[in-house]
């Protein structure tokens, strides 16, 4: 896997200056990750331990910058998922 | 000859890991002989009137030796009767996984979906612990994760579950609108592992096709990897080739297809391959028009009345895999994910469709736990519901 999907690249440069959610895989310890990316202004969302990786808010200029730091794996999106029954609209 | 007059429901009770020395069985003998006057092998508990039969209780041994009897027409397991959830639960067999001792009784199972009723009946006193990754609080206010805990775990009176006696872990993983962020499921799923759930539902995704290598598909492997089984929906993006989506396209988790009740595959039940060419689902579920649990106040579905609504899509097909793992664990505890993900595969009917349709076919509760490949149902069908009594009382209907 490439360390960030070409189309998700090219979203970024596109509009660097939207707000954007991603999951950043790290290789090491993930407590240092999060400092680094609070140095570098970057909201951490969550950390997690099954996987090695953050979810994070940024700019995505920032999140272009992530990809020079050398212990930052994979930049992927937070993508979004839904329930999976048919036509429908919870309500109370 | 024998063989041929005990039913095949019976013969796989008689030699199932066991089975016990007695067995409640329905003798029905030829018309033209007196019943009350024929030597009798077991303890007769009650002769019918309606039909040329006794109930009895007798050996494995003795039920041989009534099959030889000339006078004897048939054989049958004298089945405990229930009321169950809708179609699909005795479609898939799960009454006769409980008949077998199997309910799921004290399983740890969590839900990561929309919050649950925590005041639906169907879960009193099974609900153990409740979790909130969206900020809107544990309720569910949408209505899917109420009706999905119903198919797996759900209790009533008039409607039951696969595992109705399984306990009950809830994550509020997606929000009200019925949506999420991969990362807030993430973070369900590293607290269900925390709680020491022995499966994870999760009924939910996103758009295809993938390689299993997102965060979300990847965090499910590291579950199963972490000894907890987790089945996913393959999602409704069906008919066409590879639409199944994140985190059905996951390796190690049991990925969940949709079929009716008739076992015909629902049209929108996603397909494989993945993008990196593995087949896709592993196997088919009921899906199509399933009545289970109705959050309060809430409008998911065809409501039936205030406590049930009926809901289709690979979101129902998932739990109804979810309860039967629940079934088999506290049957066989030792089982690990790869061998319950087998299981199930190993043993589904084989509906004769594509792999990246079918997976290996629609899998079947009682023929997991029997851990044999599946042989069509014997005759009468032992659903044990009412529906099978009739047709034993009535056959011709």
């Amino acid at each position: 896997m490439d360390r960030i999907e070409p189309a998700l690249q090219a979203k970024l440069q596109q509009r660097p200056q939207d707000t954007v959610r991603l999951i950043v895989r790290v290789a090491g310890d993930v407590t240092q990750a999060v400092a680094r990316l609070k140095e570098l202004e970057v909201e951490v969302l969550r950390s997690f331990t099954l996987i090695q990786a953050v979810a994070v808010l940024c700019s995505a200029a920032t999140a272009l910058t992530l990809l020079q730091e050398p212990w930052v794996q994979t930049v992927e999106e937070d993508q979004q998922v839904s329930a999976q029954a048919r036509d429908t609209q919870g309500s109370r | 000859m024998t063989k041929i007059k005990i039913t095949s429901a019976l013969a796989e009770r008689m030699t199932a890991p066991g089975a016990p020395e007695e067995h409640r069985i329905i003798v029905r003998y030829k018309e033209a002989l007196a019943i009350a006057s024929r030597p009798l092998a077991g303890i007769t508990l009650q002769h019918f009137m309606l039909i040329p039969a006794a109930a009895m209780r007798a050996s494995a041994e003795q039920i041989r030796e009534l099959a030889a009897d000339p006078g004897v027409e048939r054989i049958w397991p004298d089945l405990p009767v229930h009321i169950c959830l809708d179609a699909s639960v005795p479609h898939i067999r799960a009454p006769q996984a409980w008949d077998a001792g199997c309910t799921g009784r004290g399983v740890p199972v969590a839900i990561l979906d929309t919050g649950i009723d925590p005041g639906h009946p169907d879960f009193a006193g099974r609900m153990l612990a409740m979790q909130d990754f969206t900020g809107e609080g544990v309720r569910d206010n949408h209505g899917h994760g109420t009706h999905v805990t119903g198919i797996a775990l759900g209790a009533g009176n008039k409607y039951k579950g696969v595992a109705p006696e399984a306990s009950i872990y809830v994550a509020k993983v997606l929000h009200d609108d019925g949506s999420g962020y991969m990362s807030e499921v993430i973070a369900g799923l590293e607290w269900a592992v925390q709680q020491n759930v022995r499966v994870i539902n999760l009924s939910l995704g996103g758009l295809g096709p993938c390689d299993g290598t997102d965060a979300l598909s990847t965090a499910c492997d590291a579950a199963v990897n972490r000894s907890v089984m987790v089945c996913v929906a393959a999602g409704n993006y069906g008919p066409g080739a590879s639409t199944v989506g994140p985190p059905g396209c996951a390796r190690k988790p049991l990925t969940v297809g949709a079929c009716s009740n008739q076992d015909a595959i629902a049209a929108f039940s996603a397909r494989g391959p993945t993008s990196d060419g593995r087949e896709k689902p592993d196997v088919l579920m009921p899906g199509v028009s399933v009545v289970s649990c109705r959050a309060q106040g809430t409008s998911m579905g065809t409501p039936v009345d205030a406590l049930y609504t009926r809901a289709s899509g690979t979101s129902m097909a998932t739990p109804h895999a979810t309860g039967t793992v629940a079934l088999l664990l506290e049957g066989f505890s030792d089982l690990t994910p790869a061998q319950l993900k087998g299981r199930l595969k190993d043993t589904a009917k084989d509906l004769g469709l594509d792999a990246n349709a079918q997976g290996k076919g629609r899998a079947d509760a009682y023929q997991a736990y029997l851990g044999t490949p599946f042989t069509p149902p014997p005759s009468p069908p032992p659903a044990g519901c009412l529906v099978s009594i009739l047709q034993l009382v009535m056959p011709n209907r």
